[in-house]
C-alpha cells in the first residue's frame, strides 16, 4: 500500500507538476514578405515605419509609385530604410510637429539618397573596414543612389574561433556626402521586388547630407 | 620509579620553558602576515608600487572639473559648476587608501631586514604620498579626520582645516629629503617615472601648500614661504627643470609626459582608461572615430568665440591649444593613402569639407594622444582614453605661482615671472606686462588679476583654475583684493553665494554616505548640511 502511494505521488507530480515551460519557439527568421510591395510591408509594421510611409506619400506620387514597385525605370530597388525614430528625432530637434510640415521636395531628395537601383543582398556586400573619422576605408563597395549621391557599404565578418562563413556579418553604410557612418539594424527584409536594410534607430533624418 | 617520573617532569618543563622557544616562532609559508612580509627590499618595492597605484586617482577627479570654462555642457555633469547637491559629493576613500598604504610602509619600517640606507627611499616616498593626500583632502574637503596609523581603526572626528594642512605640511617637509629627480633615476635600479616623489615634486607640493595656506587661511607669511619653494624649483636647486620652447612643444611633449618642464605627473600610458572621464572636452580631431564629429553637440564644449576672447591673435597658444579656431573650413582628405585633417585644401583628394565657422565649438588640442581598443561588435576602433601622462605641476605653473606670491607681497618683480610665460606664449617680448591688451582688458592696474588670467590661459584644462579661484577668492573676502573671483569666475550658482555660505564650506565637496559608515563623529559641513536638508 505504501509503495502504491509513492508511485501515485510520483505519477501525479510528473503529470501536473511542471506543465509550463518558458521556451518560446519564435521560428526561423524569414525576411521574405511575399505578395507585399515595399509600401505595403511598411504599412504592416507601424511601430517602425508609419512616419516613413507618411514621408513617402508626402514626397509625391512619383515616390509612392517607386515604393509600390510601379516605377518602370526601377523595377527592383534596395532601400536603406530610415525608421520612425529617425524621423521623430529630427522633428523634435527642429520643433516640427508633423511629417507633412516638412518640405516635400526635400523629403523626396532625402528618400532618393537611401535607394539604390537593383536588389543588393547581404551576401552581395563585400567585407570592409572603415578609415579614420569613419571615412570610407578598405573593401566594401560604393553604390550610387537614385539621388546621384554615393554610399559606401560593407559588412564586418565577426569571425569567432575560426568560424567565418556562418559568422555574423553586420552591414554598415557610410553616406559619403556627410561622412555619416551607420549600422544596419536589420537587413535582407524582402518584400516583392525590393530589399530593405533598416537603419539603426540612432540614425537621424538629415544625417545623410 | 617515582623519582624517575619527577626527573622526567622537570626535564619536560625545562624543555618547553627554555629549550626551544623558536619552535613556536615560525613564519607561515602559506599566508602573508606582518611577521613574514616586511623583510626584503623586494617587499618594500611591492608596497611602494601599490602606493603609486593608489595615488593616481587622488590628484584629479570630480572636483577637478569644477571651475572649467564651458559654453555648452549638454550632459549637465561634465563641468559641475552648479552647486547641485546631487553632484556635489565626492569619495574620501581614495585619499585614505593612499594614507593607509603609506602608513603600512612607515608603521612596519622596523620589521625590514634591510639597511637604513636601503629603506630610506621607501620612507621618503611614503612621506610624499601622505603630504599629497592630506593636501588634496584639505583643498577638496576642508575638515577631515587625520589618521593615526595603519592599525588604528577607531572612529575619528574631523580635524580643522589648519590641522589637516599642518599634517600635509609636516609630511611634505619630511619629503624634501627625497633626491632630485635625475638622481632618483640614477640611484634606483627600478623604474622611476615622474609620478614618484622627488625633491622637486616635494618643493612644488610645498609651494602650492603654502600659497593655499596664505590665500585660504590668510596666513600672509606663507606667501614668502611659497615664493621660496618656487625659487628653489626655478633656480634648479631641487632638480633640473626647463621650460619647453613653444606652446606647441608644451602640447606635443610636456603634456605627453616625462618632459623637462614637468615636475610631477601621473603615469597614464596605454590601456589605462582613467583619462577618458578626466577630459570629456577632447574630441575631434584628436579622436579619429565617426562618433566624434566636429559638429557634435553631445560633448561639453568651449566655443570659438570664447577662445578668441581668451587668446588674442598673436598668442601662439590659440592655435596650439585649439585646432583650427580661425580656419574657414576643415578638410578630411587623403594624403599618401591616409586620412588626415587639415585646414588647407591643398592638392590632395578631399573626402569631406566642414564649414568650420558655422560650428560654434572649438576643438581642444592640448591633449593629442588617443588610445583605442578593438572589439567584435563595432567595425571601428573604440576610443577609451588618452595615452599620455597627467601633468599635475610643471615649471610654467611654478613661474606663475611665484608671480602670484610676489604680487600678494607687493613685490615689483612679480612682473618678471609673468613675462617669462608671456614671452614663450608670444614668441617675443611684445606683450610684456602691462601691454596694450592689458590696458584694454582692465588688467594694467591689477597685476594679481593679470596673473590669474595668465594662469587661466597657460594652464587651460590642467585643472588648476578652480583652486586658483578659491585661493584668490579668499583674499577678496578678507578685503585684500578688489576682484571677487569666486562670484565672478565660475557660474551663476557661485555668483549667488553669500560670504556666510563660503565660510560655511560651499567651496568644498560634500561628503558621500560612505564617510558616515561606522563613524558617527563625521559631519557634513554647514553649507552642504543646509543644502541636503
Amino acid at each position: 500500500m505504501r509503495n502504491l502511494t509513492f508511485v501515485i505521488s510520483i505519477v501525479a507530480f510528473l503529470a501536473v507538476g511542471c506543465t509550463k515551460n518558458n521556451y518560446i519557439d519564435t521560428g526561423i527568421s524569414d525576411g521574405r514578405h511575399e505578395g507585399e510591395s515595399l509600401l505595403e510591408y511598411m504599412e504592416g509594421d507601424s511601430y517602425n515605419w508609419d512616419s516613413t510611409v507618411l514621408m513617402v506619400r508626402h514626397a509625391g506620387e512619383e515616390m509612392v509609385r517607386l515604393f509600390e514597385g510601379q516605377d518602370s525605370d526601377h523595377k527592383e530597388i534596395t532601400f536603406f530604410g530610415l525608421t520612425n525614430h529617425s524621423i521623430r528625432r529630427y522633428l523634435l530637434q527642429n520643433g516640427i510637429e508633423r511629417v507633412t510640415d516638412l518640405d516635400a521636395d526635400w523629403c523626396r531628395s532625402i528618400l532618393l539618397k537611401h535607394i539604390i537601383d537593383g536588389k543588393i543582398y547581404r551576401t552581395d556586400i563585400p567585407a570592409g573596414e572603415p578609415g579614420l573619422y569613419g571615412t570610407a576605408g578598405t573593401g566594401g563597395k560604393t553604390f550610387t543612389t537614385l539621388a546621384g549621391t554615393q554610399v559606401w557599404v560593407y559588412v564586418v565578418v565577426q569571425e569567432k574561433d575560426g568560424i567565418v562563413e556562418q559568422a555574423a556579418k553586420p552591414i554598415y553604410i557610410n553616406f559619403l556626402e556627410s561622412n555619416g557612418l551607420f549600422a544596419i539594424a536589420s537587413g535582407d527584409i524582402e518584400p516583392d521586388n525590393c530589399i530593405v536594410h533598416a537603419l539603426d534607430y540612432n540614425f537621424t533624418l538629415g544625417d545623410e547630407e | 620509579m617515582q623519582k624517575c617520573i619527577y626527573v622526567f617532569c622537570i626535564m619536560f618543563l625545562g624543555w618547553i620553558g627554555i629549550g626551544c622557544s623558536d619552535f613556536i616562532d615560525v613564519r607561515p609559508e602559506n599566508a602573508t602576515t606582518y611577521t613574514n612580509y616586511f623583510r626584503t627590499q623586494k617587499d618594500a618595492e611591492a608596497l611602494l608600487t601599490y602606493l603609486q597605484v593608489m595615488i593616481k586617482p587622488i590628484a584629479y577627479g570630480h572636483i577637478a572639473a569644477r571651475g572649467l570654462i564651458v559654453d555648452s555642457d549638454p550632459n549637465g555633469w561634465d563641468v559641475p559648476n552648479k552647486l547641485d547637491p546631487s553632484k556635489a559629493r565626492d569619495f574620501l576613500k581614495d585619499y585614505y587608501d593612499v594614507i593607509y598604504q603609506a602608513d603600512l610602509i612607515l608603521d612596519n619600517a622596523h620589521r625590514f631586514e634591510i639597511t637604513e640606507e636601503e629603506l630610506k627611499p621607501y620612507l621618503l616616498q611614503a612621506y610624499f604620498a601622505k603630504g599629497i593626500a592630506y593636501f588634496y583632502l584639505a583643498m577638496n574637503f576642508g575638515e577631515v579626520p587625520i589618521k593615526k596609523g595603519s592599525t588604528n581603526f577607531e572612529k575619528l572626528p574631523q580635524s580643522s582645516i589648519s590641522e589637516v594642512l599642518d599634517e600635509a605640511e609636516k609630511w611634505a617637509l619630511k619629503a624634501m629629503d627625497l633626491p632630485k629627480y635625475e638622481d632618483l633615476v640614477q640611484q634606483t635600479a627600478e623604474t622611476r617615472m615622474k609620478q614618484y616623489g622627488c625633491k622637486g615634486a616635494a618643493a612644488a607640493l610645498l609651494a602650492h601648500l603654502y600659497a593655499w595656506r596664505a590665500g585660504v587661511e590668510g596666513r600672509s607669511e606663507c606667501w614668502a614661504q611659497a615664493e621660496e619653494y618656487c625659487r628653489m624649483i626655478i633656480e634648479g636647486e631641487v632638480g633640473n627643470y626647463q621650460l619647453a620652447e613653444t606652446p606647441e612643444e608644451v602640447c606635443v611633449n610636456v603634456m605627453h609626459g616625462n618632459s623637462d618642464e614637468s615636475i610631477w605627473e601621473l603615469y597614464n600610458i596605454g590601456d589605462e582608461t582613467i583619462y577618458k572621464g578626466f577630459n570629456s572636452f577632447v574630441g575631434f580631431p584628436v579622436i579619429a572615430t565617426s562618433e566624434y564629429t566636429p559638429d557634435n553637440t553631445w560633448q561639453p564644449a568651449i566655443y570659438k568665440n570664447t577662445v578668441r576672447k581668451m587668446y588674442d591673435n598673436e598668442d601662439l597658444r590659440r592655435d596650439a591649444y585649439f585646432y583650427g579656431t580661425d580656419a574657414d573650413s576643415i578638410y578630411l582628405k587623403y594624403v599618401n593613402n591616409e586620412v588626415v585633417v587639415d585646414i588647407e585644401r591643398g592638392e590632395d583628394s578631399v573626402i569631406l569639407v566642414y564649414d568650420n565657422q558655422s560650428i560654434p565649438r572649438a576643438y581642444l588640442y592640448k591633449y593629442r594622444y588617443s588610445y583605442y581598443t578593438y572589439n567584435d561588435i563595432s567595425p571601428e576602433p573604440r576610443f577609451v582614453g588618452l595615452s599620455q601622462n597627467i601633468v599635475i605641476w610643471r615649471l610654467a605653473d611654478i613661474y606663475l605661482l611665484r608671480a602670484e606670491c610676489r604680487a600678494r607681497q607687493g613685490k615689483a618683480n612679480a612682473v618678471d615671472d609673468l613675462n617669462v610665460i608671456r614671452r614663450r606664449a608670444y614668441g617675443n617680448d611684445s606683450h610684456a606686462f602691462p601691454c596694450v591688451e592689458d590696458m584694454e582688458n582692465g588688467l594694467a592696474g591689477n597685476i594679481q588679476l593679470a596673473i590669474f588670467r595668465e594662469r587661466e590661459k597657460e594652464l587651460l584644462h590642467e585643472y588648476h583654475r578652480y583652486f586658483d579661484i578659491v585661493r584668490n577668492g579668499w583674499c577678496f573676502l578678507r578685503g585684500e583684493d578688489t576682484y571677487d573671483y569666486i562670484r565672478k569666475e565660475i557660474s551663476e550658482a557661485y555668483a549667488q553665494l553669500t560670504d556666510q555660505d563660503i565660510q560655511d564650506g560651499a567651496l568644498y565637496n560634500a561628503l558621500t554616505e560612505e564617510a558616515f559608515v561606522n563613524n558617527d563623529l563625521m559631519r557634513q559641513n554647514r553649507y552642504w548640511n543646509r543644502r541636503f536638508q
